[in-house]
């Protein structure tokens, strides 16, 4: 039951309807049976391990408050995240670890056979796992009290917004919402509908039609040309971003509408000028996390020089591992490690030829927007591609002299496919400027809502309406 | 202020009275502009492959060839019209089989009545080896007539949610509007009554037929499409239409489960009174000659200029009742 599909469309006009006429005392209760409805709709058996992350992380916190003593805490804490992240790398690495032994004794003339897991991932254990031990951790380091109540607690982790592919909420941010009374509010519940609007133009009208000439050509490298392979490429960072910031502005959206407010996940990203500010600006729960609870525990940046970097690409090759157990992450998380410590290592000398040369500091923006962009352009091939082999083909491809046939199946599709990304960009330049939202609200409620039907009749005309999974379901 | 001062259920009544307006407008702009794209949509004739319904509809044709990209590419009407003295239409599409021929077959029979109906058969007409599903999900060009119940039936397959969607004028238009405005001032130019004369393009050992690509060795037929493929001769024959099976030559010889099915349409066509014509290469020997073929099931322009006459030979035969059934 995703996002872009007419059941959610119910089951959330279900939910919102009979939330708001339920008595407060009632509604966290009815909340948490949905969250429960939401995830056995995409498969029941995986609703015990879900328990299972929520019942260990909740236990472990409540046992670490009553101890004083730091090694009985810290002992909660690794039962905690032994067993939460015991789960999330044996469902993402077994099959790895297994296949990576049976290749090596193989290799050295062996025949080791390795049992293999044949389950499909949980959905959205990547996200939960790492909401329910952000809120351990900060148990354990006193940040936050244990939660008391294990109904509200279990409906902060399962909220069914946010489950599937975040943001990734902290506790201190939203489990004290779940405390709160929540009154209807209508202009909250019209924002939220405008933000879900912007969230399905994003998924259906951007995303999902550039995946039909994404998945054409990644899926065939080697009958295209470089010229394809490249277009291939550019469509897809337009593709995830539009796929991933559209379910989140949805989950954004959802949640307001019943009150709730979940972190913002994504600020124009492609408007980087640096490898850092695009972290800042892309998935910025997830690399928050990171930050908080690797980054800076490892030492971040007050140590050695050398050793800041290592932390540096530590964090993103992390970050790849978290994405999945196959090489192609891993070397888009290494590059972007790369990409960060020689930006980092580089920058005095940058500034200093950029001085030297008198380089008007538009001209050196511009010029810094266009590198970051081609960086995280070239590393989403590896993101993209179904194996390191395909990805290598892309590159290749892309760096051949092959350029002299441009595939288009269907003209009027690949005009559509501009136009999306035109729309998008035209919107993403004006909130670059000022907040869209402020002069929205600034306008007649006439010009508003003919604004809204607009976008309403794009995506009627130029959606892509086959229910195409979230790219970040998978994770 | 006012709004915090208010009781919740007021400004829930409120916020369920403007959404209301809201979706009342949002419905208003959605007929009156899906009027206006149905207006142009009507006026739209010379469409190419799947956007060529309106020149089919637009007019009486005597003879409508119908079928998949075989027929497309095989059955040449200005040659049929010379012989027969008839005018013929080629309504075959790419990637478009039985179900799509028999809802373009029901639109045709809602606007006039053609003196023959010729059905170029494809093995998996009548068998499993694409889902049902996939083949429907291909056939939305025919979106626009949703309102004939027998394309809103398959458009939708019974489902509550598609009914909702084409319940929407401008989705029916859905990723249409630019082949829309370029067909609007499209002439027949090249085109022969449906047909695109391609040239003589080489010969690549591709698209076998979906049948063989199916790794069962047995032939598993489908229960549903057998009907719709009945109802597609008995819906034509109630109106006193002569309606043709027929079957066009490959460039390599048939498999044994293609043959099966040839046999199981042979006895279909004893059992509707559908005379069925069928030219296989391994009775007329010239047709494995590859230079006649773009791939393996394909004939190209030079293939199609070699069996449109002798189709419309045995067509002759038929319709002077000369033809075996």
């Amino acid at each position: 039951m995703l996002f872009n599909t007419m059941s959610f469309g119910y089951f959330f006009i279900l939910v919102a309807a009979l939330f708001f006429v339920l008595p407060q005392r009632q509604r966290w209760l009815f909340l948490l049976l949905c969250n429960f409805c939401y995830y056995i709709f995409f498969k029941a058996e995986y609703l015990l391990l879900l328990l299972l992350a929520i019942g260990v992380s909740w236990w472990s916190a409540l046992r670490m408050e009553r101890h004083e003593e730091q090694g009985k805490r810290r002992a909660w804490l690794i039962f905690s995240l032994v067993i939460n992240i015991g789960i999330l790398l044996t469902f993402k690495y077994f099959n790895l670890f297994s296949r990576t032994i049976m290749d090596v004794s193989a290799a050295v003339g062996g025949s080791l056979q390795m049992p293999l897991l044949k389950w499909a991932l949980p959905v959205g254990i990547s996200f939960y796992t790492f909401s329910a031990s952000s809120y351990v951790i900060d148990v354990y380091r006193r940040k936050l009290p244990a939660e008391r109540h294990a109904g509200l607690y279990a409906a902060y982790v399962s909220f069914f917004p946010n489950i599937v592919s975040g943001p990734i909420e902290r506790a201190p941010h939203l489990l004290p919402q779940f405390h709160a009374a929540r009154e209807f509010d209508g202009a909250r519940a019209a924002s939220g509908l405008r933000l879900m609007l912007w969230g399905f133009f994003k998924k259906l009208v951007v995303a999902d039609r550039l995946a039909i000439y994404v998945n054409a050509v990644f899926g065939n490298p080697d009958v295209h040309s470089g010229a394809t392979s490249l277009m291939a490429s550019l469509f897809f960072t337009f593709q995830i971003y539009c796929d991933f910031s559209g379910y989140t502005d949805i989950a954004i959206g959802v949640a307001r509408i019943l009150g709730f407010d979940l972190k913002k996940n994504f600020n124009r990203p492609y408007f980087s000028r640096s490898i850092t500010e695009f972290w800042r600006r892309w998935h910025i729960s997830l690399s928050s996390w990171f930050r908080d609870y690797l980054y800076i525990p490892l030492g971040g940046n007050r140590v050695s020089v050398p050793r800041a970097y290592l932390n540096l690409f530590i964090v993103f090759f992390v970050s790849g591992m978290w994405h999945g157990a196959s090489w192609t992450f891993l070397i888009w998380g290494g590059l972007h490690g790369l990409y960060a410590v020689s930006s980092k290592f580089s920058q005095p000398w940058r500034d200093r030829t950029a001085t030297r040369l008198h380089i008007p500091a538009g001209v050196r923006r511009a010029f810094a927007l266009l590198v970051t962009f081609m960086l995280v352009n070239f590393a989403w091939i590896y993101f993209r591609a179904a194996d390191l082999a395909t990805a290598n083909r892309m590159v290749a491809k892309i760096f051949s002299a092959d350029y002299s046939r441009l595939f288009i199946p269907a003209p009027d599709q690949f005009v559509y496919s501009l136009a999306a990304i035109t729309m998008l960009l035209a919107v993403e330049l004006f909130q670059e400027r000022r907040s869209l939202t402020a002069w929205l609200d600034a306008r007649p409620l006439p010009l508003r809502w003919a604004l809204y039907v607009s976008v309403l009749v794009i995506i009627l005309l130029m959606g892509i309406f086959n229910g195409s999974q979230f790219i970040y379901a998978q994770f | 202020m006012a709004a915090s001062s208010s009781t919740p259920s007021s400004r829930i009544s409120r916020f369920l009275a403007r959404l209301l307006l809201f979706l009342l407008l949002l419905a208003a702009v959605d007929y009156g502009l899906g009027r206006v794209i149905d207006h142009f949509f009507r006026k739209t004739l010379y469409g190419e492959n799947w956007s060529k319904e309106n020149w089919l509809l637009s007019r009486p044709y005597d003879v409508v060839c119908f079928g998949s990209s075989r027929t497309f590419r095989h059955y040449i009407p200005a040659i049929m019209q010379d012989s027969l003295g008839l005018s013929v239409f080629n309504a075959g599409a790419n990637g478009q089989y039985l179900y799509y021929a028999y809802a373009l077959e029901q639109l045709v029979l809602e606007r006039y009545t053609p003196q023959v109906i010729v059905l170029d058969l494809l093995p998996n007409y009548v068998t499993k080896a694409e889902s049902a599903e996939e083949e429907l999900g291909r056939m939305s060009s025919l979106a626009p007539y949703a309102s004939h119940p027998v394309v809103a039936g398959l458009l939708t397959s019974g489902k509550f949610n598609e009914k909702l969607k084409l319940r929407s004028r401008l989705y029916r238009y859905n990723s249409r509007l630019l082949s829309l405005a370029a067909n609007y001032f499209n002439q027949p130019g090249a085109m022969d009554n449906g047909f695109v004369y391609v040239g003589k393009s080489k010969f690549r050992p591709l698209h076998p037929f979906p049948d063989d690509l199916d790794e069962n060795p047995a032939v598993v037929y489908d229960p549903e499409r057998i009907k719709v493929l009945k109802k597609f001769i008995r819906s034509a024959q109630e109106r006193e239409i002569q309606v043709v099976l027929s079957f066009s030559p490959t460039a390599t010889p048939l498999s044994p489960k293609i043959e099966e099915i040839l046999s199981f349409y042979e006895r279909l066509a004893q059992e509707t009174g559908a005379p069925f014509i069928k030219i296989v290469s391994a009775e007329h020997p010239r047709f494995y000659d590859q230079t006649l073929y773009s791939d393996l099931i394909h004939m190209n322009e030079l293939g199609g200029r070699a069996f449109t006459p002798l189709f419309t030979a045995e067509l002759k035969k038929v319709l002077s009742g000369r033809h075996p059934l």
